[in-house]
């Protein structure tokens, strides 16, 4: 199979051709570039391309493996990440002009762990201003495009990423989640992205937005690919005081241990955000297709997910406003209208109200596990309520609209930040629109292998899984 | 609907009014050190027989 055919797969098929000798790193990381150059500026996904420090790397494992060295295992697999992970002395722009020409002198954790793991990092995909968004949106570097049509939305603000892994630009990317940042955007193009347990993975080095709610994780196309980055990235890190020290579980390794014992807790209507009737199909349908595919499901009344959310927005736009004070005294015409419209409320709130919610996050997520995990093992819930929506419906003057549509986008996902807990999206069809839908799969604290081997499961009986995109392009222009 | 009201036809109103009613009823706690040990010792509790703590990477 040649480079070009194989960036068309999965990661791990990738990864064992490099080290099985089939094809060597540096061709596959020609084939990502080309891809990236190629078509990249069609879906507005790249911020900065990093060739020749990529394909030298490259090189460095072909000589390894001519030597006989046993490869590390991402050794030559050609990724490209959110631009708010730091690399030293590389420019990490981060979505926003205030930090244009910023260059950090540390390199992330998370990126320093895939060095090690031999994958190759090919440099920076846009993102939404700062971390700070839902639909995609950024009227600064222009908003990134959706392969399955680009008159849609990607989500955000892992916008850039989801947009090259779905159009097999890149294997995978790194992104963060601090209201929905990963599974969002996920969602709307068709891949998977895990948001792992607070904790479970270093944060150091990347950009932070609010550090009680920040998760970085990964996106990808299978399950299998996710396990495989997560054994390169997660674990206890001295530079992040937040990451636990529970050990790592082999996630590829347990991907082969059925799921059919593990008891499904199915969140059944009514919704407090009613869902749209396609979405509320697909969604009966795929509940019918874990049954017939021998996984025991039964109905769960969720719990009230407008509290959760309403905590959530209160300790992120508190954490956020703070964080941007500084920037908005002295550049504030510098950001995106989008932007301000969800930082500037943050000033507003009375620190005793910041403390109380930030607090109360501990017995929350005690109170929530207590309820939802005694009878199910998994939680399984709508990723989004509502298809895909279109780049014009959504990209408005009306703040408060802009604001109101972000909420709704985030309903069935943000809780998840504010509780901790580890969270996935997967495809489970598509909306009449052509555009992809997923279901969100929960886990109790750590859980991230049970989600992994039930994604595994679904995505190989059960048709979770969709092929590559058309990339169909529309009538408007990248904005 | 609590999402929606937040940006209703008096937002800030709207959004002040949630705050005090959910999160100002809230207990105050202050023990904001312990989220990460919460959850470790939840994922204790809800583990499962097939997920050995040996299948480490």
């Amino acid at each position: 199979m040649s480079a070009a055919e194989l960036l068309k797969g999965e990661l791990w098929t990738a990864a064992a051709a490099v080290r099985a000798g089939e094809v060597r790193a540096r061709e596959l990381t020609e084939a990502a570039i080309d891809a990236l150059t190629s078509v990249g500026p069609t879906l507005n996904a790249v911020a900065g391309l990093d060739a020749e420090q990529a394909l030298a790397a490259a090189e460095r494992i072909d000589r390894s493996r001519a030597a006989g060295t046993d490869l590390p295992p991402l050794a030559g697999v050609p990724m490209a990440h959110k631009d708010m992970f730091y690399r030293a002395g590389r420019v990490c722009a981060s979505g926003t002009r205030i930090r244009a020409g910023f260059v950090p002198g540390v390199t992330a954790t998370a990126l320093e762990r895939l060095d090690a793991a031999g994958a190759i990092d090919l440099g920076r995909l846009n993102m939404v201003e700062f971390a700070l968004g839902l639909t995609g949106h950024n009227d600064i570097t222009g908003h990134p495009r959706n392969p399955w049509s680009t008159d849609h939305i990607t989500g955000g603000s892992s916008s850039g990423p989801v947009a090259a892994v779905a159009a097999r630009l890149v294997f995978a990317a790194l992104g963060s989640d601090t209201g929905g940042s990963i599974r969002v955007p996920a969602a709307c193009t068709g891949i998977l992205g895990l948001k792992p347990t607070y904790g479970r993975v270093s944060r150091a080095g990347a950009l932070p937005l609010s550090h009680t709610l920040d998760h970085v994780g990964p996106l990808g196309r299978s399950a299998r690919d996710l396990a495989l980055l997560m054994e390169a990235v997660a674990g206890v890190d001295r530079r992040d005081q937040t990451t636990s020290t529970t050990p790592v579980p082999a996630y590829s390794r347990l991907l082969e241990r059925s799921p059919t014992r593990l008891r499904l807790g199915v969140a059944e209507s009514p919704f407090e955000l009613p869902l749209h009737a396609e979405v509320a199909g697909l969604y009966d349908a795929a509940v019918d297709r874990m049954r017939q595919a021998g996984l025991r499901a039964s109905g769960l009344a969720l719990p009230a997910l407008d509290s959760l959310n309403l905590l959530r927005r209160v300790v992120m736009i508190a954490e956020a406003a703070a964080r941007h004070e500084d920037f908005l005294e002295e550049r504030r015409d510098a950001y995106n209208a989008y932007t301000l419209a969800r930082l500037d409320p943050g000033f507003e709130l009375a620190a005793t109200t910041y403390l109380r919610a930030v607090g109360w996050r501990a017995e929350a997520v005690r109170r929530f596990v207590g309820e939802v995990f005694a009878d199910a093992d998994v939680l399984v819930l709508p990723a989004m309520a509502e298809p895909v929506p279109r780049l014009d419906a959504t990209d408005t003057a009306d703040m408060a609209g802009y604001v109101r549509r972000v909420n709704a986008l985030g309903h069935f996902i943000c809780p998840f930040n504010y509780l901790g807990l580890p969270a996935l999206t997967m495809p489970m069809g598509r909306t009449a629109n052509g555009l992809p839908m997923a279901i969100q799969l929960v886990a109790p604290p750590f859980g991230e292998a049970r989600l992994l081997r039930l994604a595994h499961h679904l995505e190989t009986n059960a048709g979770f899984r969709l092929g590559e995109p058309p990339i169909v392009t529309g009538r408007s222009g990248i904005g | 609907m609590m999402t929606e009201a937040t940006v209703g036809d008096a937002p800030e109103e709207a959004w002040r009014r949630q705050v005090r009613a959910i999160v100002e009823e809230l207990p105050f706690d202050d023990d904001l050190s312990c989220f990460v040990v919460a959850l470790e010792t939840l994922a204790e509790a809800f583990a499962l027989d097939d997920e050995s703590p040996e299948d480490v990477a």
